[in-house]
């Protein structure tokens, strides 16, 4: 019976240390999604164009009882912010699809953003470049993902009022 | 292409020697190699890559190894690679003993980027320069290796 009482222990401060880290503030780390996101809170800016020196961001989504946040890359393009995942069948890309109201920490400040998925080829063309020279080191005059074979998703991230 | 990068992920998971039937001819062409199912690489002394994406690419006729990673964590495979080791290569049911010749020339990478950008990431593009160390994106980029691979004499 003793043992059942000490195992029983053991287990409620394991699940109260864990719930204790991922509400406390234990991010993701490299490919491990993590919980809530802490950070200093600012404003938008207009301009997300300093992230081009950023190779990734934290994602935290909001469905669900449990936070959920994970860490992607960020492309920026005419000063616009958005954020993408190489497959999009991913736990938090399903999530902002079923709620758009993301929290973002970027360079270790929390932003409160609207993020929305898009799919127009147009866009795709100015972004894929950008995802070639920042994280692949390749420098294209032209490039555009191709139709139907690409698992990857994008979303444009936006000021949420 | 893609496939085969996940056929190298899920071997990536096993562990020891590849198994298949040792080659015995010499191959002038590689392409067969995009269309292989059992795609799979490994040092010669059984490692496989764990924790880089190591993507076999076949451009007119030669094969590369692309290998890549987000994550500063070592990786023995791409160690011994790095220190001149060979690798094995299972296509096809055959297993090829080959020899790995690092590639830094700029116009060596640039020769086989259109490749890479299909295969790889699903991108067509055009007009393609190998520019490692972008002034606009300050070492946002992964860690990239490249190589030639030759059947080992």
């Amino acid at each position: 019976m003793r043992h059942v009482a000490r195992a029983a222990i053991a287990l409620a401060s394991l699940v109260g240390l864990a719930a204790l880290a991922w509400f406390g503030g234990l991010g993701p780390r490299a490919a491990i999604p993590g919980g809530v996101l802490w950070g200093p809170l600012a404003e938008p800016p207009a301009d997300w164009s300093f992230t081009d020196a950023i190779a990734e961001i934290q994602v935290q989504t909001h469905v669900g009882p449990l936070p959920w946040s994970v860490t992607t890359w960020v492309l920026s393009h005419d000063g616009d912010l958005f954020i993408a995942a190489s497959e999009c069948d991913r736990v938090w890309t399903g999530r902002v699809k079923a709620d758009p109201e993301i929290r973002l920490r970027v360079d270790g400040t929390l932003y409160e953003m609207r993020a929305r998925p898009e799919a127009d080829p147009a866009l795709g063309a100015q972004l894929a470049p950008v995802v070639l020279h920042k994280y692949f080191g390749i420098a294209a005059e032209a490039a555009h993902w191709i139709p139907g074979a690409t698992r990857g998703c994008i979303f444009r991230v936006e000021p949420r009022s | 292409m893609k496939r085969t990068a996940l056929a190298l992920l899920l071997a990536a998971a096993c562990s020891g020697a590849l198994e298949g039937e040792p080659a015995t001819a010499p191959v002038a062409d590689w392409s067969f190699v995009s269309g292989a199912e059992d795609v799979a690489l490994a040092t010669q002394g059984g490692r496989r890559f764990r924790s880089v994406v190591a993507t076999p690419l076949v451009h007119e006729g030669d094969l590369y190894l692309h290998v890549s990673t987000l994550f500063s964590l070592d990786d023995g495979a791409l160690e011994e690679l790095l220190a001149g080791g060979g690798l094995v290569l299972r296509a096809g049911g055959r297993l090829y003993d080959l020899r790995a010749i690092r590639l830094t020339d700029a116009r060596e990478i640039e020769r086989i980027l259109p490749t890479l950008v299909r295969e790889e990431m699903n991108v067509e593009a055009s007009g393609l320069r190998w520019d490692p160390q972008p002034a606009r994106y300050p070492g946002t980029q992964l860690r990239q290796w490249f190589f030639r691979l030759e059947g080992a004499p």
